[in-house]
């Protein structure tokens, strides 16, 4: 069997109707003239099928977020109620009467931000969703490397082992904040925390830095080499686009991060004191004391080094985070809106002005760090501009709904649920480029409102409304919308009584990671509204369990589709659904971008990029 | 397009079971702690047997309970003669002859009360406004809490006129904890390093250096008490009034008064618990029998030690002399005189805290290991003088007491006793001078201490990170 | 039914979301009283920022609701077909350009003022070279350290405290801020001031506080398991108060112990 793209009768239908059951046919693995059936092992788990390693980091990704979820569930309830004996955790706890201790809360902010950041988001956007898009969007049978591609999954593996272990050693996990500023994290006497954990999480985030490492050079190759024919870099889907600046990103800055977790790897394994400045008396313990013979360390370090060398990876890793989420929204609004983007060449030029001062800002982490005045006055500037690339996507994506015909399925209302929410994350972050205002603000919870709102209001809706969007194609079956509708609903406004409630206690002064803010008598007033958000964060939390019965629901009784259930122009949409081994049925030819909805060339409103008209 | 009933009524179905799965109720649970016998009575012979047969060991759990309660509701039990004498040690601000242990001065009460005017300055100020309810009342004063309950209860709303106010202020203005209150304090501020019967065996405890202390001896290393003995109120006061500094107890100041002596009197009575406990075992052990009599007259005794701790303050009467550079010298002799201070053998010549008394060489690794230990265990090296962290307190006449009475339960020894106050301060003049005396600079550039970075004299502003 | 509930939705951002911030001071969730002399500057730009951001917030989130709302409607003919307007481009370019470079420049006097050593004050009892006190920052805990009658620091009478730094009221207040261990942060929210301790190096910062009473003095920077409870109190006392302040630490610290 051999089916080949045929465009549907030209009917055009707004609210989705398309999707009916039996319609189109299953998806189907092309019976490619190099066949042969590969075993379990090598078809689903050493795989070297770009779409298979996709869903791996799709699903590890998923299983992460439930673990950092949880964490956050935890964090949520010590502001609520501090020193009381949390639900679910108090057996671990039967010397303060089911209290945790605050060494352990420590532990649970700082791998709730690693694990989201490094296990959840960056595997999510470019490991599950780079992986699946790039190849099937640009008309390339597989990814460039294969085998690396393999290799870049399988080193997130060490990478899952390491941060796993880390909980069961000795004084736990690292506790040093993620951003694991020296001397806390590398002086072992400093928090328990330090003893072992932090090792383990260093050398957890050189793994994840070496896959992502494979995976960025890969798309660089692939996107650069790969392209089918006529697919020029401006006809690229901005998902495309997205996740090729996101590689270079990865590129250009992962050395830095790689390079300064060795750095203090080394200081707490072999003291070379990189990070560590002279003659500190930690816990009773001066690390490079020649009182008894040896100093047990080197001295003369700098704790700002780090603070550099890490933020200069840390925060284009931000927009690692963002740029790619940018892009799928930017494609299922078209998508949906049954309207060419608005302003192609602006978006794809604003993306990378993103990257481009990306690169140059990372100091506004550090304008009360100690770091010299004027070079904050600079990194103010650059942050402040930053913010005018987003704001121009940010018209052109209102630009791309003007004069649509919005069809509001789930993806679609993730995808307008992403713009909505990018608004007030990327406002808020004016406040943080301020200087004079950062004084104020650094580190308080108007900072964890603001990059929430960017990355799990920002990126975690745009993955959301990747994973409705392109479920179809990955598995041949299409997820619930009822569900689907039901999950928006309720995500949408817990997130935002969640976490838009933050900002008052950032405006109130509340800073960030204290495990009992109503120790001071500055905070005690802001109790009731951290009860608030705490309900708010429970209810968040368990209303993903619609995604979740949807999801697995969907993966084994969802109505089967065609290739083509949401009408889409670009080249996945061109292959089966779920595509087989090399893709697309036969050699692919680009005749145009991949927005010409509502083109008044055809009768429907859509027009395939690889249709000729 | 049709709903899809059958993932509906599944994903309901699983959002109502998560929903009973957790705590939605916003009063948080209630802990549940207990106090556990100390190692001494439970501590096993070679064999594995318990030292201490295991019915005496319920025998004395059940003393310790009848005498200081459980966690939850910790009291004193009160003697025969107490009763007789009206005296209270549960009640600590009212007089010794009145239902009360009377340890409070009546300035130190107007202290406490003005303390707690600032203290509850939000609640004075919402009961003055009428606003009833928007008095909060800490989770770890649930007496209070009842009081006001209470106090509510019995007026209605509309009744409420400015001596109703007037009540309502004075109950905060008064406020003094209950044992109670104070161990549920306890539990949320001191527990999680000091432990549920203060053993200094927390779950933080063993990441801590110094260990947190453990109070069940008895034996607290800084105070201004002689001859090793249990410490006065004040002692524990200020420890937690100033913290220690160069360990990780903070300072408690952001509480109030009261309720940083209603911590002293838990801390007192669990202290007192783990030297009850120490003494039936020890009982046990010499006379094989442990009988009713036995826990009162040890609980008796051990309370006489802490009530008579006043008496066992030393006393200074003269002026703290100031340092010259006579007195320095001379302080220096006494520091490298074996005879007198032999401060230098454990200290060390330069009073690094690497004198050759304290320190050894293993003889498994021939390693140069610390040589002692501390009474709880611990090993301990002797304080580096030149960083000028003072544990007990920077003061001269903290350094004093350090240096007449010892240091109690560590190998610091008290002064000698031919040595006068004279040849005693002349000591903390030189000690002093070791972390502060202004060095040149071309002593600094010879290479003495290149990496004394962070001692204290080095505080111009040469290497000023916000220069521009 | 969805539209009508997208709608909702996203036009409740706007609406709840001004709400809650012109209902916050009613809350006290709002800035803390501004008792220092800079204080009212940081408010004022942080204001500024927030009126321009508003605006930008309500136009875009009530755009987004408007469009949705407006174009989900069932119709049965092809949207708009356009890719885009070089001159809408041009404009909403340079307009959000000027604006952003307006609140980058109105920022930077307030901060040179408040960390360049230019902004220092030169003339008061207090400068860079002669602070009034060292702030020593360790786990877990402040301990203030001034010089004593010779009026240099790091001598032998020195006097100390702990927990409270005592400062007096209307003064330019020059403290040299040190650390033992680990990175600590000073921060009181009445002053508007935040500043990191960094073991190594000795950072002068400066304020002048307007308004006499106790404020909290907040370690902002993660400092280790005991980083919540590293609680401080910066009491402002009159010039006289802060005299006699100094008197009663001086006769505490040289105390004979006798009570």
């Amino acid at each position: 069997m051999n089916p080949v793209s045929t465009p549907s009768a030209p009917v055009i239908t707004h609210h989705a109707p398309h999707l009916q059951p039996g319609e189109g046919e299953p998806g189907t693995v092309r019976e490619s003239h190099d066949h042969h059936e590969l075993g379990f092992l090598r078809k689903y788990v050493f795989s070297l099928d770009h779409k298979i390693i996709g869903l791996q980091f799709l699903f590890s990704g998923l299983v992460f977020l439930v673990l950092g979820g949880l964490m956050a569930m935890a964090i949520r309830y010590q502001l609520a109620w501090p020193w009381t004996p949390m639900p679910g955790l108090s057996w671990m706890f039967p010397a303060t009467g089911g209290a945790i201790t605050p060494e352990f809360y420590t532990m649970l902010f700082t791998m709730h931000g690693t694990i989201m950041i490094f296990f959840v988001i960056i595997p999510l956007l470019t490991g599950a969703f780079g992986n699946f898009l790039i190849p099937l969007m640009i008309g390339a049978a597989d990814m460039a490397f294969p085998k690396l591609n393999m290799f870049g999954y399988w080193a997130m593996w060490p990478a899952f082992v390491l941060i796993l272990m880390g909980f069961f050693v000795e004084g736990g996990h690292a506790a040093g904040g993620w951003t694991s500023y020296p001397p806390l994290s590398t002086i072992e006497s400093a928090a328990p925390g330090s003893l072992s954990g932090q090792t383990y999480w260093l050398m957890s985030l050189t793994w994840v830095g070496v896959s992502s490492m494979m995976g960025a050079v890969n798309y660089v190759t692939t996107i650069v080499k790969m392209r089918a024919p006529g697919m020029t870099l401006m006809r690229m889907p901005l998902s495309v686009w997205g996740l090729f600046i996101a590689a270079f990103l990865q590129l250009f800055a992962l050395p830095v991060l790689t390079a300064a977790s060795i750095m203090q790897l080394l200081d707490r394994v072999i003291d070379t004191g990189f990070f560590t400045p002279t003659n500190l008396i930690v816990n009773n313990l001066t690390p490079d004391s020649f009182a008894h013979g040896m100093p047990a360390a080197a001295a003369g370090g700098q704790p700002l080094l780090w603070q550099h060398l890490f933020w200069f990876y840390s925060h284009p890793a931000v927009y690692i985070l963002v740029v790619p989420a940018m892009g799928f929204t930017s494609d299922i609004l078209a998508v949906h809106a049954r309207k060419p983007i608005f302003g192609y060449k602006p978006m794809v030029y604003s993306m990378a002005a993103i990257a481009g001062l990306g690169f140059i800002v990372w100091g506004h982490h550090m304008f009360t760090s100690g770091m010299n005045p004027a070079l904050g006055m600079s990194f103010m500037v650059a942050t402040i501009m930053i913010a005018l690339p987003s704001a121009i996507k940010v018209f052109n994506w209102l630009g791309t709904l003007w004069g649509g015909r919005i069809r509001l399925n789930t993806p679609m209302l993730f995808a307008i649920g992403f713009v909505s929410m990018f608004i007030i994350g990327g406002l808020s972050g004016i406040w943080m480029a301020a200087t004079p205002v950062d004084i104020y603000i650094h580190d308080t919870y108007i900072v964890v409102a603001h990059f929430h709102y960017v990355v799990f209001a920002g990126s975690m809706f745009a993955i959301f409304s990747a994973i409705y969007h392109w479920y179809p194609k990955m598995f041949g079956r299409v997820m619930n919308e009822t569900l689907g509708k039901i999950h928006f609903v309720g995500t949408f406004i817990f997130t935002n009584c969640t976490f838009y409630m933050m900002h008052q206690l950032g405006v109130a002064g509340l800073m960030r990671r204290t495990a009992d803010p109503y120790a001071y008598d500055v905070y005690a007033h802001l109790q009731p509204l951290n009860e608030f958000i705490t309900l708010s964060a429970f209810c968040m939390f368990a209303w993903q369990i619609f995604f979740v019965v949807n999801f697995f629901h969907s993966l084994f009784w969802g109505y089967r589709v065609g290739r083509n259930p949401w009408q889409a122009n670009s080249l996945e949409w061109d292959a089966p659904s779920p595509p087989g081994h090399g893709n697309f049925d036969g050699p692919l030819v680009v005749h145009r971008g991949p927005y010409e909805y509502s083109s008044p060339e055809v009768a429907e409103d859509y027009l395939p990029q690889t249709r000729a008209v | 397009m049709r709903i899809r009933t059958r993932s509906c009524v599944l994903a309901g179905l699983a959002l109502w079971g998560a929903g009973c799965q957790l705590d939605f109720a916003p009063e948080p649970a209630a802990p549940v702690v207990h106090y556990a016998l100390g190692p001494a009575t439970t501590a096993v012979d070679e064999a594995g047997d318990p030292v201490v047969p295991l019915h005496v060991q319920e025998h004395i759990a059940g003393s310790l309970g009848m005498l200081f309660g459980t966690p939850s509701s910790p009291r004193y039990l009160l003697t025969e003669e107490w009763v007789d004498e009206g005296f209270d040690p549960n009640w600590p601000t009212a007089a010794a002859d009145d239902q009360g242990s009377g340890e409070f001065s009546e300035d130190e009460l107007a202290r406490i009360k003005a303390d707690n005017e600032r203290d509850f300055r939000r609640e004075l100020a919402a009961i003055e406004a009428g606003d009833f309810d928007a008095v909060r009342i800490p989770s770890w004063m649930p007496d209070l809490e009842q009081s006001w309950r209470d106090l509510l209860a019995g007026k209605p709303a509309e009744q409420r006129d400015d001596a109703f106010k007037g009540e309502a202020k004075a109950l905060f203005v008064d406020y003094y904890p209950t044992l109670r209150e104070s161990a549920e304090h306890f539990r949320q501020q001191c527990v999680h390093c000091h432990g549920v019967e203060g053993g200094g065996d927390g779950p933080t405890a063993r990441f801590l250096n110094p260990r947190p202390r453990d109070y069940r001896p008895g034996i607290f290393k800084f105070t201004a008490q002689a001859d090793k003995s249990v410490p006065r109120r004040a002692d524990l006061y200020t420890i937690l009034d100033e913290g220690v500094t160069g360990t990780a107890m903070p300072s408690f100041r952001r509480l109030s008064k009261a309720e940083l002596h209603g911590l002293v009197d838990y801390v007192r009575l669990l202290s007192i618990r783990g030297m009850v406990e120490r003494d039936l075992v020890t009982t046990y052990l010499s006379d094989d029998a442990l009988p009713a009599e036995a826990v009162l007259e040890s609980y008796a005794s051990i309370w006489s030690k802490w009530k008579g701790a006043d008496e066992k303050k030393t006393k200074y009467d003269g002026d703290v002399p100031a340092p010259s550079p006579e007195s320095i010298e001379r302080g220096r002799t006494l520091f490298m005189d074996a005879a007198t201070g032999n401060c230098f053998s454990c200290h060390g010549e330069q009073g690094r805290g690497n004198g050759a008394s304290a320190f050894t060489t293993s003889p498994e690794t021939g390693e140069v290991v610390p040589a002692y230990k501390d009474d709880w265990g611990n090993v301990i090296i002797p304080r580096n003088l030149r960083q000028g962290i003072f544990r007990g307190g920077r003061r001269p006449i903290d350094i004093y007491y350090r240096i007449k009475n010892g240091i109690n339960g560590t190998p610091m020894p008290a002064a000698v006793s031919s040595m006068t106050d004279a040849d005693i301060w002349a000591l903390v003049h030189y000690v002093g001078s070791l972390s502060s005396q202004p060095r040149t600079r071309a002593h600094r550039s010879a290479g003495h201490a290149p990496h004394d970075a962070t001692d204290p004299q080095q505080s111009s502003p040469g290497q000023t990170s916000s220069g521009h | 039914m969805m539209r009508l509930i997208a709608f909702l939705l996203l036009i409740a951002v706007p609406i709840l979301g001004v709400y809650t911030f012109v209902n916050a001071q009613e809350h006290n969730w709002w800035f803390p009283p501004a008792y220092s002399t800079f204080a009212p500057d940081i408010d004022w730009l942080f204001n500024f920022i927030m009126y321009m951001v508003a605006f930008t917030f309500i136009v875009t989130e009530v755009a987004l609701a408007w469009f949705v709302w407006q174009y989900s409607a069932k119709r049965n003919d092809k949207g708009v077909f356009t890719h885009g307007s070089h001159k809408l481009e041009m404009i909403w370019t340079a307009i959000p350009a000027v604006a952003l470079l307006v609140i980058a420049f109105t920022q930077m006097e307030t901060f040179a003022k408040i960390k360049f050593a230019s902004g220092f004050p030169t003339d008061g009892p207090y400068t860079r070279e002669k602070p009034i006190a060292e702030v020593w920052a360790s786990q877990f805990d402040w301990r203030f350290r001034y010089p004593g009658d010779d009026g240099v620091l790091g001598t032998v009478d020195d006097l100390e405290s702990s927990f409270e730094f005592v400062v007096p009221v209307g003064v330019n207040v020059v403290f040299h801020l040190r650390a033992r261990d680990v990175i600590h942060s000073w921060f009181v929210p009445e002053f508007r001031l935040k500043q990191d301790a960094l073991p190594g190096h000795t950072i002068p910062v400066w304020f002048q506080a307007t308004k006499e009473g106790s404020y909290d003095l907040v370690c902002a920077e993660l400092c280790g398991w005991g980083h919540y409870k590293m609680a401080g109190r910066v009491r402002v006392v009159s010039a006289q108060e802060f005299d006699a302040y100094m008197a009663e630490l001086k006769a505490k610290w040289f105390s004979n112990g006798k009570e």
